[in-house]
């Protein structure tokens, strides 16, 4: 800061001319301007190579961009595998984006070389070694932020921008560069322009600390990308060198001119390289979305509203093509080819005006056309208004033609009615998107990439799936009366367990949680994003459909895995997935697992979902592959050997493992499973002698054993029985000793000392959780209960009285009535009058009144 | 022979200096009939950071509404285009100032004002007659009693309408013609009776939205306005700013030889900026008082200590008396504000104290008088 307040010294810039043997264009990256000027420059130059900053690992995809049928936003998806630990010794996985858009200068210089059958070359270190010569948390380094490898930042965080964005009386970077740059650089000739970006990029470079530079990485690549320049310039003779403008005054200080004719020589230290394996890194072309590349979405050094520039370099194309062509021969727009005649530079100046101006009052038509249809009363009057507020606003504020904030604000003042809030900002938020814009590239047909995402794109296609748009879509899927509904399910579920973030279910059943199992139809929203992409890619490896990618995870996740929960989640995601074949295969693992696993917590938890697999069978109609039943059996002796010693369970385990036991019971109320019960009855026994047992599973396997006699061995409604509300006609003998059981010990806790009254409350809580009917079969349970609460203290019933709320909470609501109406009877009252407190007599109240003033004045007399 | 001080003079006298200056040296292009250009109008308002040279000094033209500038560059250019101006927000946002400010500077006079009222009639906003003229002479021009709306077409400068929503609506509408068509006809003149607006006339309406928001105004009227949403100050250095400026003006105007304590105003601008968005810069959670917790509140708590100070202590702010008169300020439209001026004390003011000390610690101290 000191140096700015001095006055920053201005760096001297060389001029440079069009017949230079090297001529250095420094550039922003996606910005129109540089993108037109670069053109021009090109067309005046006409150099034999033009090499540009961009990783040299993708030159082989360079092609691609710049077919015919390639439409941006497209971009070069890096990736970089750390296995060797080279970067840290995190041995992490990297990835990054390379966009082009339309309008990037590097996508035009590209194009150009093409046009005109000349090389062009990416120049800059592979992917990995950029990452090896980054400091942690630094440049592609950086963590929170979607990875680009555009570094603009570098022109954008200078010390001095703030400073110079507050003088000029502009509101951000973004505001000053569209002034001087985009709209005032229009207006420039090339060289004028070339020099102003050296010059500010001079000075930017001059605020930033050499070691900054050296932890983003920056120098290092300066060194290999100026030995590429050294090395292109003994065979060319005319070389364009396209750069990030930071950049241009490093490369140059590193080499040095051999004489006229003979190049320049490198100067510095050569890089040394890590010769990485194709195994390591790799590049993929992949179609970008305009929402990804807007600064507004995390992006933050792309330039923002890619849709709004985008329209801006259409009329600059468009104008340019009707200044360079004979009237009456028109060219397709977009393309432009180099000139046969090339203009001058002035006609050049003359065709970039009005581009602005033109592109905001598109936006603005657009914007107003589109809240129109969604009912916002805004007239071809307001878009009068908003853009004649605009062209008065770039007046005002000395720019040549209003930009991107001027149409911001023309909205604003003439679109909003009323004050400005969510029920009134609907057309800015229109504008907004179009701004952003909503198109998503398209690669040409040749493009080299993983046959996944060509799969991805034809089951998409195949089930009428939109990808064209980067807006969230939703579907409805009918899973039992639709086959392909079914199908589309399945892949979703596929996608997702590839991590893409492509879709996510909304509704229906969660199987996984074991939730809402009997659901039919499920709602699903999908969204295409570059990210989709590129999760895809990084999984190319293991199949090439989506639905083999996933088999072959599924497969190596189930063979890694260990434990019963994780081995039999992984089984139901298989069957979502709807991988049946594979499922034996798991299941054998499975078993294996089951054999080696010893907690209790992991097996009920697999257990569940065996036994969800199970039930669920018939529902979807498949082939038992995996021989559930023999796995729940296995399961099933396991847990019964653990049961005995879950007695002292914590206070958290509780409710699971209250759940364990309801869920083995039930289960073994099926008929297949029958023959188990006596072996759980017997295991519940155990558990029971057991000294020092758990309260509340106390409870809830006494219930069980009463329900469980009162009800016979085996027999179907066994589980109905255990859900409560079953009248109970027949009492054996056996189930008489557990209701004689069940009120000794609840007797037991109530009477017992302090520290067993708060058990009572547990106990009764596990018994009402697997056996509510007890206190509707057993007449005097409920009295007992009573008598035994009303002789408690009333400090000891406030304390019990949070876990007595939670026993009874497992009632239904007609169940508590019936509780409370025989509570009542209890006291000679009817459970009508349980509804109404009891009045206060005026006595009463006066003295509470009193006693109430009194405190207050003591309070108060305190400064309380 | 005694100056007659007025208690509130006019922006356009209070500025006079910076006016002329402007004016004087004014080169840019003008709407016709405004008296300074766009630009010049901008740099009255938002200031320069350069000082004018006029009559042998150095004028430095003062940035007199803080806040966003790009808002005022949009009023200054809806003005000079066909619609009306709307100035909409919460109370005590400075709607009110910026559009004197603007009026001053585009038609030299910030005093052409309807105030709008629930008793606000058409002939306010019209015309009316001088009823003894009328008698005599029957309706001829000298017997009408000229509007401000009136005399804004009549002379081609601003009329700004107060308060705009507090007038019924089928009033309000009474405007929507002279919007559009910029004629006002008065039929009992005859023939003569069409007054066409001169250029340079133009309307600066501001409205509330605490009280009548501008829901109820027609679509009609709604479609002849650009409409600008005045925020509450966001930053609590510029609230601190706007607090100091204004005190120092005001007790400039009533003599009060006193400096502006800026600890004091600060401590002030934390507290309204804190309570308005309910949340403290330690991170704490706040209930908002439903009360207005406007800057020009902050404005006039301070000032009233101030004057307390000066008549009856001993010329330094007290803290305790700034609390109590914090606590009128607050306690206006609900019982329950009190106590959520109470909690913020025992919870934010009490942190503070404790991690900043000084004066957020007697701050914390004086939280005996909220009673």
């Amino acid at each position: 800061m000191e140096q700015l307040l001095r006055g920053p010294e201005i760096p001297e810039i060389a001029e440079q001319s069009f017949d230079d043997p090297i001529f250095w264009f420094p550039l922003r990256h996606h910005s129109p301007a540089c993108a037109f000027h670069l053109q021009n420059t090109i067309r005046a130059m006409r150099p034999d190579c033009i090499l540009i900053e961009g990783p040299e690992n993708a030159q082989d995809m360079v092609s691609v961009l710049t077919d015919e049928n390639t439409k941006p936003p497209v971009a070069f998806y890096y990736f970089y595998k750390d296995g060797r630990g080279f970067v840290s010794e995190d041995k992490e996985d990297y990835k990054c984006y390379y966009p082009f858009l339309d309008y990037s200068p590097e996508l035009v210089a590209l194009r150009e070389a093409a046009a005109r059958k000349i090389p062009a070359r990416f120049i800059d270190l592979p992917y990995g070694e950029i990452l090896i010569g980054t400091a942690s948390q630094r440049g592609l380094r950086s963590e929170g932020e979607k990875q680009t490898y555009n570094d603009d930042y570098l022109l954008s965080r200078s010390q001095y921008l703030s400073r110079l964005c507050e003088k000029t009386g502009l509101r951000e970077f973004g505001e000053l560069w569209e002034k001087y740059f985009e709209i005032g650089g229009l207006s420039i000739e090339t060289p004028q322009f070339v020099q102003q970006m050296l010059l500010w990029c001079g000075l930017s470079r001059a605020h930033t600390p050499q070691e900054e530079m050296e932890a983003d990485g920056c120098l290092l690549r300066e060194r290999y990308m100026a030995q590429k320049i050294a090395e292109a310039s003994k065979e060319f003779q005319k070389i364009l060198v396209v750069t990030g403008g930071f950049h241009t005054s490093g490369l140059q200080a590193l080499l040095q001119r051999d004489g006229v004719g003979a190049g320049v020589s490198f100067t510095g230290t050569p890089v040394k390289l890590h010769h990485l394996k194709e195994e390591e890194q790799g590049v993929y072309p992949l179609s970008y979305s305009m929402e990804a590349a807007d600064a507004l979405n995390g992006y933050a050094s792309g330039m923002q509203s890619p849709g709004f520039y985008q329209k801006v370099w259409e009329t600059l194309c468009r104008q340019q093509e009707a200044a360079s062509q004979p009237p009456d021969a028109p060219q397709a727009q977009g393309k432009s080819e180099p000139a046969q005649t090339e203009t001058a530079p002035q006609q050049m100046r003359e065709a970039a005006a009005g581009a602005y101006e033109a592109a905001v009052l598109h936006q603005l038509v657009s914007a107003g056309r589109k809240a129109r249809q969604k009912k916002e009363g805004i007239s071809s009057a307001d878009v009068i208004g908003a853009m004649s507020m605009a062209k008065g606003l770039a007046a005002l504020r000395g720019k040549r033609e209003p930009g991107l904030y001027e149409l911001r604000d023309g909205a604003l003042s003439s679109f909003v009615k009323g004050e400005c809030n969510l029920s009134t900002d609907l057309p800015l938020r229109i504008l907004q998107e179009l701004n952003t814009g909503t198109q998503v590239g398209n690669l040409c047909a040749g493009a080299p990439r993983p046959p996944i995402l060509n799969d991805f794109e034809d089951k998409c296609r195949g089930f009428g799936l939109k990808i064209r748009e980067s807006v969230p879509q939703e579907i409805t899927l009918e899973l039992f009366t639709k086959k392909k509904h079914l199908t589309i399910s399945r892949f979703f579920y596929q996608m997702d367990f590839l991590e893409s973030g492509f879709a996510r279910r909304k509704k229906g059943s969660d199987l996984l949680n074991r939730r809402d199992k009997n659901r039919i139809r499920e709602l699903w929203s999908y969204q295409f994003s570059s990210q989709v992409l590129s999760a895809l890619i990084d999984v190319s490896t293991a199949g090439a459909t989506v639905a083999e990618a996933a088999r072959s995870r599924l497969i190596s996740k189930s063979a890694e895995s260990e434990g019963c929960r994780e081995a039999a989640r992984l089984l139901t995601q298989g069957f979502l997935m709807g991988f049946l074949e594979e499922q034996a295969g798991m299941g054998a693992h499975l078993k294996q697992v089951l054999a080696a696993d010893g907690d209790f917590f992991s097996l009920t938890e697999g257990f569940s979902h065996l036994r969800m697999l199970y039930e669920l069978q018939e529902l979807y109609q498949v082939e038992d592959t995996v021989e559930l039943s023999e796995l729940l059996s296995a399961c099933f002796q396991k847990i019964v050997q653990l049961l005995p010693s879950m007695a002292q369970v914590t206070e958290e385990q509780l409710q699971s493992c209250m759940e364990s036991c309801l869920s083995l019971y039930q289960m073994t109320g099926r008929t297949a499973f029958a023959q188990l019960r006596p072996v759980l009855m017997e295991a519940f026994e155990r558990l029971l002698e057991k000294e020092g047992i758990q309260p509340g599973l106390e409870g809830a396997v006494l219930g069980l054993l009463y329900g469980g006699d009162r009800s016979g061995t085996g027999g179907a409604h066994v589980a109905e029985a255990a859900a409560g509300g079953v009248d109970g006609a027949d009492c054996t003998e056996s189930a008489n000793r557990w209701e004689r059981r069940i009120q000794e010990t609840a007797c037991g806790y109530l009477q017992g000392t302090e520290e067993m009254h708060m058990k009572s409350a547990a106990f009764l809580r596990g018994l009402f959780y697997t056996a509510r009917d007890f206190v509707f079969v057993q007449e005097g349970f409920l009295a007992m209960i009573d008598a035994l609460i009303a002789r408690l203290g009333p400090e000891a019933f406030l304390q019990l009285l949070p876990e007595l709320r939670m026993a009874f909470g497992y009632f239904t609501p007609m169940e508590t009535d019936r509780v409370a109406a025989k509570a009542a009877a209890l006291h000679g009252a009817a459970k009508q009058e349980l509804l109404h407190g009891r009045s206060v007599s005026p006595v009463e109240y006066r003295y509470g009144r009193q006693l109430d003033e009194y405190a207050q004045a003591r309070l108060q007399e305190e400064d309380l | 022979m005694e100056q007659n001080i007025e208690l509130k003079p006019p922006v356009e006298v209070r500025y006079r200096k910076e006016l002329d200056a402007l004016l004087a040296q004014d080169t840019g292009k003008k709407p016709m009939n405004w008296k300074l250009s766009p630009k010049a109008v901008r740099t009255f308002i938002l200031g320069s950071a350069k000082p004018l040279q006029w009559n042998g000094e150095e004028l430095h033209i003062r940035k007199k509404y803080l806040g966003n500038d790009a808002l005022v560059e949009r009023c200054i250019i809806t003005l000079a285009g066909n619609r009306g101006l709307m100035l909409v927000g919460e109370p005590g946002t400075a709607k009110t100032m910026l559009s004197e400010l603007l009026s001053a500077a585009i038609s030299g006079t910030s005093t052409n004002t309807i105030q709008g009222t629930a008793g606000t009639t058409e002939d306010m906003i019209k015309y009316s007659w001088n009823y003894a003229l009328l008698l005599a002479r029957g309706p001829v021009r000298e017997a009408l009693v000229p509007s401000p709306l009136y005399v804004g077409m009549e002379q081609g400068v601003l009329t700004r309408f107060e308060e705009i929503t507090r007038t019924p609506a089928e009033i309000q509408d009474s405007l929507i013609s002279v919007l559009s068509d910029k004629v006002l006809n008065v039929p009992e003149l005859g023939e003569a009776g069409l007054l066409f607006a001169k250029p340079g006339f133009n309307v600066i309406g501001t409205a509330n939205t605490r009280d009548k928001g501008v829901n109820e105004m027609s679509s009609a009227l709604k479609r002849r306005f650009n409409f600008e949403t005045v925020m509450p100050v966001r930053d609590v250095a510029m609230e601190k700013q706007i607090i100091v400026n204004e005190v120092r003006q005001l007790a400039g105007e009533s003599q009060i030889d006193m400096p502006v304590d800026e600890d004091v105003a600060e401590l002030l601008a934390s507290t309204y900026h804190e309570l308005r968005e309910g949340v403290s810069s330690l991170g704490h959670r706040i209930d908002r008082p439903s009360a207005v917790m406007s800057t020009a509140e902050a404005v006039s708590v301070y000032y009233q200590t101030m004057m307390t100070a000066y008549y009856y202590g001993d010329a330094h702010m007290d803290i305790g008396c700034l609390v109590q008169n914090l606590m009128g300020a607050v306690q206006k439209e609900n019982k329950d504000d009190l106590e959520k001026l109470r909690s913020y004390f025992q919870t934010v003011v009490r942190d503070k104290g404790g991690k900043e000390g000084g004066l957020w610690n007697s701050y914390y101290e004086a939280r005996k008088y909220l009673k």
